[in-house]
């Protein structure tokens, strides 16, 4: 006799008369514990192991102490996996790579809490690149709420950070947004703003009169029939 | 019966043709027959048949309904643990995938596939390899075939926006002077950023 029977029927473990049969059932059960794990605690993306496998065991440790610790429940840790596997793949050293990921995810977490669930990987990052450039929460705020679908918010943020970085100060590059999500602009549209404002910029406008320069010469949405939107009609140029 | 007295009444015979002795039962059974037929049922009166199909109609359920009842009616189903199981992770799977693969930044599942070619300029480069978040920054080598000192690369991308660098001979990290935008990458260098977002009109 087996020790399973022994132990299946020392539990009295008999139903209709057969044995019930623990076998096989343990790794099903595990395979659906581990599809049931939440996604923080298994991190997509690059294999961690393979990333961290450049530096010495105490520092890849500590990274993946960083990496798995149960504070990122609920955030998107295949960012920071992603982030760890440029830190690495650039030779970065581990110290640097600790303080850079934190400071990395301090930003994720700041745009988490802005754009709140809705808001896919892409638009997570590019707005948290746009507050790594020092952009105010409260225009941030303002663009994502004029922008609802996520492809929509990914093209403003993209502008808006790349705005700022051509010296438009956020508030007028907030501006320019606005008046491009009032008009419909389309994604290619938006963002191609940065764009046309650094032509501006060449022609030796400074970055706030090129963004309004922008701004004043904004194409019109055209409604499906060819006329204009009646209520974004085109402004007049001054007659100067 | 006689075998006879039945192909007689079938009229396979006649009664001339009948032994003496079965004529007697013949014309019996004739006569049984003529009786039975004179007190049957012609049929069913005029006025049955309309009722019961009016009977019929109204007892009549939609087929919509029946699903319905069929649906709402408890029921109880016997399944195997071990079928029950594998469905079970079949659909976990089928739940799990669509979020576990792909590339960093990729957007929905009906994202169109974009090809991008990118190139440098780096006569003096021995290799040039691309490495960015589309690939999990495991670098990829681009290619010189004519030998003009212009590395180049073609890309299938999803809509999505991704950072990227290239490395020239193995080790030296370079930034795309042709990219559109730059962002910090936080380690001290500027990566290229390449924006392709679906076409997205507002309307």
């Amino acid at each position: 006799m087996s020790t399973c029977s022994k132990t299946a029927r020392s539990r009295g473990a008999r139903r209709n008369g057969r044995p019930r049969s623990r076998h096989g059932f343990g790794a099903l059960g595990g395979i659906l514990l581990l599809l049931a794990l939440p996604a923080p605690l298994r991190p997509q993306g690059p294999d961690l192991d393979e990333v961290l496998s450049g530096y010495p065991a105490a520092e890849a440790a500590r990274l993946e102490a960083f990496i798995t610790q149960p504070r990122w429940d609920g955030f998107p840790t295949e960012l920071l996996l992603e982030h760890t596997a440029e830190g690495a793949v650039k030779g970065v050293r581990a110290d640097r790579l600790l303080a850079a990921l934190d400071e990395y995810a301090e930003r994720i977490d700041r745009a988490n809490e802005i754009l709140g669930e809705r808001a896919s990987t892409t638009s997570l990052e590019a707005t948290a690149d746009v507050l790594g450039r020092g952009v105010p929460e409260v225009v941030v705020r303002t663009v994502a709420a004029v922008n609802p679908r996520d492809d929509h918010l990914t093209a403003s943020m993209v502008a808006l950070g790349d705005l700022v970085a051509a010296g438009v100060p956020p508030d007028e590059a907030e501006n320019l947004l606005l008046d491009a999500a009032t008009r419909r602009h389309d994604n290619d549209d938006v963002l191609g703003l940065p764009a046309q404002v650094r032509r501006w910029i060449k022609q030796g406008y400074q970055p706030t009169d090129a963004a309004a320069e922008v701004r004043r010469t904004m194409d019109f949405p055209r409604q499906p029939d060819g006329m204009m939107d009646r209520y974004n009609r085109p402004r007049q140029d001054p007659p100067f | 019966m006689h075998e006879d007295v039945q192909r007689y009444l079938d009229g396979e015979l006649t009664v001339e043709e009948l032994p003496d002795q079965l004529r007697a039962e013949a014309t019996a059974w004739e006569a049984l027959l003529e009786d039975v037929r004179m007190t049957a049922v012609s049929g069913a009166p005029a006025w049955l048949e309309p009722r019961v199909l009016k009977a019929v109609e109204v007892a009549s359920v939609p087929a919509w309904r029946r699903g319905l009842r069929w649906l709402m009616q408890p029921r109880t189903i016997r399944v195997a643990p071990a079928p029950a199981f594998a469905a079970l992770a079949v659909l976990a799977l089928a739940i799990a995938l669509p979020w576990t693969g792909g590339l960093s930044g990729s957007g929905s599942p009906d994202d169109a596939t974009v090809y991008v070619q990118l190139f440098l300029e780096a006569p003096s480069a021995s290799s040039v390899a691309i490495a960015g978040d589309f690939n999990s920054w495991a670098p990829f080598e681009l290619e010189d075939a004519d030998g003009d000192g212009v590395w180049s690369a073609r890309l299938a991308v999803n809509p999505g926006v991704y950072e990227y660098m290239f490395v020239l001979d193995g080790s030296r990290w370079v930034t795309d002077p042709h990219a559109e935008r730059y962002s910090d990458d936080g380690f001290g260098n500027r990566n290229a950023v390449l924006a392709i977002l679906p076409e997205g009109s507002r309307t």
